[in-house]
């Protein structure tokens, strides 16, 4: 074969259009020809130049694209998967948050106060068992602080039953010994979710029950709190304690300070509700009536919003 | 506008560069994203992600070429391959004796700098033939339907004439060149 058809050959080696039997003779021609594999090679830059140019004119095209546009797009749909996510981590958090306090009939919120509440020589107060519960269904009387006469009659009536009373506060021990605190927790109240934190707790909650059946320290009970009142707080241990059926919606706390006094709000289903301090009884939550001070709060809750 | 992937390979077989742009917007932020997560720069992954695209262009181009998986797939794992092959590359560098290299590499650069500015002498008539030809690898038909060429033949002769012309061009600035080192 001729040098001008091996130069053909490379020519249909790079279009692609070479035989196979042609393109093992080129391939061995290269080998031993010096002057043909710099040709061979000459061509395969030259193609590969073509090709780099094309290259760079369409790399070029697609450098003047404007990508923010498709960036922010797909940061948008960032925001919305990051959005999505946040609402289910939402959702799971309010039914966790619903789940694990549904354990007693009453819902219980503890708030690490900074201010000590002095509670000594104060009673502890328990909610009522159920067998009192239905007794207390015929009193006409809803609780304490509207009667305190007829506070004082429940509690003579089951004065002498002693027996009675003590499996009652039995089970008032476990209601409120097992009853799991809701958010807000502090990171020392994590400790009651400890098991063996909660048999200690058990055990110090038998201890103070024992104490309290001696004849020394007083032991009220409780009415069921109003239907019409349906939420009820009191302070114990630094701590602030919310009952009622809390499940329909999530609540806020709101602080408010003025003249260096605090004063602590529940805002719940559209009601804004005042904790006053220093309650150590189970004590009806009262709506705020002040428009000028519920207005006051809702922009502060909107603020924090 | 939300264009299928079956459009977009009928629009690239067609010489639709559009069709590109629409890819590159669309998975810009994926392809780029995973070369920054895999130690590449900014400026590296948006090479990588280009000539993926390029790569793209070129196969679906072709008669053979079938679409066995999303485009987005496909692009996803060119680009893994082309920056697995720079990295290998880099670290080949690294290894190698670099004054070697960098001589010989300043050897090709040269050459190939050469031949990109006898392709810019060329008409745009000829640059469009050779590119259609040797890069997009499109037939002679298709050529002459494209570039508005009376038929193959015509299209064919026209590819010679200009590759010739490439040729002698770079022939004689390669000898030269080499006359003056």
């Amino acid at each position: 074969m001729s040098e001008t058809n091996y130069f053909r050959l490379i020519d249909a080696y790079f279009d692609g259009s070479i035989r196979p039997e042609q393109k093992v003779m080129l391939e061995n021609k290269i080998q031993t020809d010096p002057l043909l594999k710099a040709e061979f090679e000459l061509q395969k830059n030259i193609i590969n130049g073509i090709s780099q140019v094309r290259t760079q004119q369409l790399k070029s095209r697609l450098s003047a694209i404007d990508v923010s546009g498709s960036g922010s797009m797909l940061l948008g749909s960032g925001v919305k998967w990051l959005a999505g996510t946040l609402t289910i981590a939402s959702f799971l958090s309010v039914w966790l948050y619903w789940y694990m306090s549904d354990t007693s009939t009453y819902e219980q919120l503890n708030i690490e106060l900074s201010d000590k509440i002095n509670w000594k020589d104060q009673s502890i107060d328990m909610e009522v068992p159920k067998a009192i519960n239905q007794f207390a269904e015929n009193d006409p009387f809803q609780s304490k602080e509207s009667n305190p006469k007829q506070k004082e009659r429940f509690v003579n009536n089951l004065a002498p039953n002693p027996t009675s009373r003590n499996v009652k506060t039995t089970t008032q021990k476990d209601e409120s010994a097992k009853a799991k605190p809701q958010s807000l927790l502090t990171f020392q109240d994590d400790n009651l979710f400890h098991p063996s934190n909660e048999k200690e707790f058990n055990k110090s909650i038998d201890n103070t029950l024992s104490k309290d059946i001696t004849s020394e320290t007083e032991i009220i009970f409780h009415n069921e709190p109003d239907v019409k009142e349906k939420y009820h707080y009191k302070y114990f241990n630094n701590k602030l304690y919310l009952y009622g059926d809390f499940q329909n919606e999530p609540y806020e706390i709101i602080e408010l300070h003025s003249q260096g006094k605090k004063q602590l709000f529940l805002s719940y289903q559209d009601s804004i509700y005042i904790i006053n301090d220093n309650v150590t009884n189970i004590t009806s939550l009262e709506k705020v009536k002040d428009e000028m001070l519920i207005l006051e709060l809702e922009l502060i809750m909107n603020e924090e919003k | 506008m939300k264009l299928s992937d079956a459009v977009i390979i009928e629009r690239i077989k067609a010489g639709d560069e559009s069709a590109l742009d629409y890819l590159y917007k669309k998975n810009y932020r994926m392809m780029v994203s995973m070369i920054l997560r895999n130690n590449g720069s900014e400026q590296e992954a948006l090479d990588v992600f280009q000539d993926a695209l390029i790569v793209f262009w070129q196969k679906a181009k072709s008669e053979e070429f079938k679409l066995s998986s999303k485009i987005s797939t496909y692009l996803f794992s060119v680009c893994q391959n082309l920056w697995r092959k720079e990295l290998d590359r880099k670290r080949k560098f690294e290894e190698s004796d670099k004054e070697d290299s960098e001589e010989n590499n300043f050897e090709q650069q040269e050459m190939i700098k050469i031949i990109h500015e006898c392709i810019n002498e060329l008409g745009d008539s000829c640059k469009q033939i050779l590119t259609y030809h040797y890069f997009d690898g499109m037939s002679m038909d298709k050529i002459a339907e494209k570039m508005g060429l009376a038929n193959s033949d015509t299209a064919k002769t026209k590819r010679y004439k200009c590759k010739k012309r490439l040729d002698d061009l770079i022939r004689s600035r390669y000898t030269a060149s080499d006359f003056l080192d």
